[in-house]
């Protein structure tokens, strides 16, 4: 009679199997030795050349792309002339612990030692459960290393939608819901929020006192300068590279023959010389001509001009355009001090949201601003923005540290502001 | 020559950028010192009589740029005219400007360079154009729902096609075939993407049960050239596709360097294996209309015929509407390929149209059937509220 077996195969040896529990599998993983940014079933180390393989997991794109391609990428980023410079931005590929998988990504921002921000991608095959799961862990590993062992003064944490787990987590690490932009974000077919939760670190809440709370604006609210309705030409009346028309602006192409980057020039040295700063006339030119002029189509900026002179009196961009998202960010500077106050910059801004929504089929359009700038927070107010919240001890200013504010507009209801108010 | 009472046609000059507003097929605002390097560019190497044509419409009392009609030409046979007409105008005078410059092209087209068709693309129905186009004998071909983003809401796209008399004479009338019902089905998938990481191979955007998407990789050009020239079923218009090693992956890291992309293309891979098995793509994706044309292609005759295709289409159209957020996707298949069809109609698609003479083919001239699907009839599904199918427009 045959007797049992000495050794079973390994895959019928239930009892091993069982002993190979999941601290078994994490003593093998390659985090075993790693001494930070390991937490209780995921650990996040340096992108490295070989991830290109999975970056369907990693890479905050929808697009494929193969394998060289993204190493041609990887590459670029990672052959910095200084190391230090990658501490300031980095890509930290989140791996499970009990078989060393990616399951994700965060990019990692610090700025001027002081304020740190954290944007994590989730594999996007990742079910709604597993996704919030991921997300908790990325907040409970992150924000402690950001905060404790970076000493950063405060830090920010991109999420997509809301979810009660995810709250919990934050309040329980004493951060608080900062910003949140509604319909920003498409996730499996549905449009989401995207939200920012900000952390803060605890001595200098002691020194400098609690920051102020973020303001979330009533999503029904009044509109007292709607958009008037679309204006179209009959002929010969609108300058021929108008692109939108209202009663006393255009916005147009930019045209370097025309002096636009000249008049862009002069008032930066106007504006500049009032303050600490220094222009760099070839170096102001080139950023605006690269911001104007991208290859990428992540912006495009008009000239502001006046329909009597077609004087063009200030700039205006949507930038961070995402096509996939249908959102974007909208920038304007009018130069001179005799045209604010005019009611420019907001027939300018009626204008370019013409654009952004009618044009290029934007869903939602949003903007940040300092706190000191009122006439801006007037300005976007009286169009119908929303106040989406703000990021607390952003900027410096006389006052110490002064809050970033955030609005969003939706385009249905800037339509619906012009259809019911706007004559 | 091409010169009306009201409007004619010449090629863009460098000045032209000045104004490129009125007349740019391009739906991004470029600078001036952009459009001029597009200009001459296009002057130099484009702008050949027999491949691709672009002339900027005027109107001749004041010279000044109106619009623009941009002319592909196919073997000297078929041409597709795409007119703009200044978008800041109404609709009826954009209307006006188009039909006249249409009709001042396909006449010049058919006398001169003796075309037998000419497929005519509009945003919207006018009077005016259809008026315009009746000089010449033809028909709507196709008309796709809610493919434009114009003043804010869609548009469906209408095409126009004419045919040069001579040629019906010599040919007969070009066919006007009928694929079935055109009624709207309700979209019916048979696989659900998978979204869980219990099942994921690295490099899958998207898993059914028996395929995923992924990117192509670097080594399996290789296989599909030699694939190709193993391949034992003939049914395309134009005969079995060669490629060779170099372009086949060339051409993939070119569409995945362009930001934002306008083709995206995916192998299709076996689960079990991970063997390349096909190729799927969502091509001339415009990203302010939010449309897209999709394309397939199964490498071997063993992988055709077995559902792979159905569940590849699940995902990538799953991926396009969800992920991609587009609104419509196109297919063109062509009327010797009855199988793609009753595949497409399965899935959802409903038939828009047809574009007849458009290839040679065995039995003579051969046509395409046009279909088209939405994001609002594919997503119903997901929320359970499949409304009851409507007829189509036309």
């Amino acid at each position: 009679m045959a007797g049992a077996p000495d050794k079973l195969p390994e895959r019928f040896d239930l009892e091993k199997n069982e002993r190979d529990s999941m601290t078994d599998r994490h003593q093998r993983s390659r985090s075993v030795h790693q001494a930070f940014l390991v937490g209780e079933s995921l650990y996040f180390r340096p992108v490295e050349l070989s991830d290109a393989a999975s970056a369907a997991i990693w890479r905050p794109q929808p697009f494929p792309a193969p394998t060289e391609v993204i190493e041609e990428q990887l590459r670029q980023r990672l052959e910095l002339d200084d190391p230090d410079d990658l501490h300031e931005q980095m890509l930290l590929i989140a791996c499970r612990r009990d078989d060393d998988r990616p399951v994700g990504s965060v990019e990692t921002t610090s700025v001027g030692w002081r304020f740190g921000e954290l944007v994590p991608w989730i594999d996007p095959l990742a079910s709604a459960v597993e996704r919030a799961s991921l997300v908790d862990e990325f907040v409970r590993i992150l924000v402690p290393w950001m905060l404790d062992e970076r000493h950063m003064m405060t830090v920010t944490f991109h999420d997509i939608g809301m979810r009660q787990s995810t709250n919990r987590t934050a309040i329980e690490l004493g951060g608080r819901l900062a910003i949140r932009h509604r319909e920003a974000h498409l996730l499996a077919g549905k449009r989401s929020d995207t939200v920012e939760y900000q952390f803060f670190n605890k001595q200098w809440i002691e020194q400098l006192g609690p920051p102020p709370a973020p303001e979330f604006g009533e999503v029904k609210r009044h509109v007292a300068t709607p958009t008037q309705q679309r204006r179209t030409a009959s002929g010969t009346d609108w300058p021929d590279d108008a692109v939108v028309m209202g009663k006393h602006l255009h916005l147009r192409v930019l045209e370097t023959d025309r002096g636009d980057e000249q008049s862009s020039i002069e008032w930066a040295e106007e504006a500049f010389s009032t303050g600490d700063r220094l222009l760099n006339r070839h170096g102001y030119n080139h950023n605006r001509k690269k911001h104007a002029d991208p290859d990428s189509a992540e912006s495009v900026t008009l000239a502001v001009a006046l329909n009597e002179t077609d004087e063009m009196i200030g700039r205006i961009a949507l930038t961070v355009i995402s096509w996939v998202h249908q959102a974007a960010v909208i920038e304007r500077g009018i130069f001179r001090p005799h045209h604010h106050n005019t009611g420019f910059e907001i027939e300018a801004d009626h204008l370019l949201l013409e654009y952004a929504f009618d044009n290029l089929g934007m869903h939602v359009i949003t903007s940040l601003v300092a706190e000191a700038d009122s006439l801006s927070i007037t300005s976007l107010t009286q169009q119908g923005y929303r106040r989406a919240g703000s990021i607390a001890w952003d900027l410096l200013c006389e006052e110490g540290f002064c809050s970033s504010l955030s609005f969003d507009l939706l385009a249905e209801e800037w339509r619906s502001a012009r259809d019911t108010d706007g004559s | 020559m091409l010169q009306s009472s009201a409007v004619f046609l010449r090629l863009p000059l460098p000045a032209d950028a000045k104004c490129s507003v009125v007349w740019d097929h391009c739906d991004l605002s470029e600078s001036v010192e952009r459009v001029e390097a597009r200009i001459a560019r296009w002057l130099k190497s484009a702008n050949d009589p027999q491949d691709a044509l672009l002339l900027v419409v005027c109107r001749r009392s004041n010279q000044r740029p109106v619009g623009s009609v941009r002319i592909r030409l196919d073997g000297a046979r078929f041409a597709r005219i795409e007119p703009v007409a200044d978008p800041r105008l109404d609709a009826d005078q954009r209307a006006t400007i188009i039909a006249e410059a249409v009709s001042l092209v396909v006449r010049w087209l058919f006398e001169e360079y003796s075309l037998m068709t000419a497929a005519i693309h509009t945003a919207g129905w006018h009077p005016l154009i259809e008026e315009a186009l009746s000089c010449w004998p033809g028909r709507r071909a196709y008309v796709l729902r809610q493919y434009l983003f114009v003043d804010g809401r869609y548009e469906d796209a209408h095409v126009w096609q004419v045919f040069d008399q001579a040629w019906i004479d010599r040919l007969g009338a070009p066919p006007w075939p009928d694929p079935g019902s055109r009624e709207l089905l309700p979209v019916r998938r048979k696989v659900t993407p998978i979204s869980t990481l219990s099942f994921r191979p690295p490099d899958a955007f998207a898993v059914g049960e028996r395929v995923h998407l992924r990117p192509f990789r670097k080594g399996e050009g290789d296989l599909v050239a030699r694939w190709s020239m193993e391949e034992s079923e003939d049914f395309r218009p134009n005969g079995r596709s060669i490629h060779t090693a170099h372009n086949y992956e060339a051409f993939h890291s070119r569409q995945a360097r362009v930001k934002p992309p306008a083709w995206l293309r995916f192998a299709v891979a076996l689960n079990e294996t991970g063997e390349l098995i096909g190729c799927n793509g969502l091509d001339m994706i415009s990203w302010v209309h939010r449309h897209a044309t999709s394309e397939v292609e199964y490498f071997r005759a063993e992988h055709r015929s077995k559902g792979y295709g159905t569940e590849s289409g699940t995902l990538i159209f799953d991926h396009g509407f969800k992920a991609l957020g587009l609104n419509s996707i196109t297919a063109f298949v062509s009327d010797r390929n009855e199988r793609s069809i009753a595949a497409s109609r399965k899935r959802g698609f409903r038939v828009a149209g047809y574009l007849a003479w458009r290839t040679f083919a065995s039995g003579g001239l051969g046509g395409y059937h046009v279909l088209d699907l939405l994001r609002s009839d594919w997503l119903a599904e997901d929320s359970g509220d499949l409304e009851k199918p409507q007829p189509a427009r036309e």
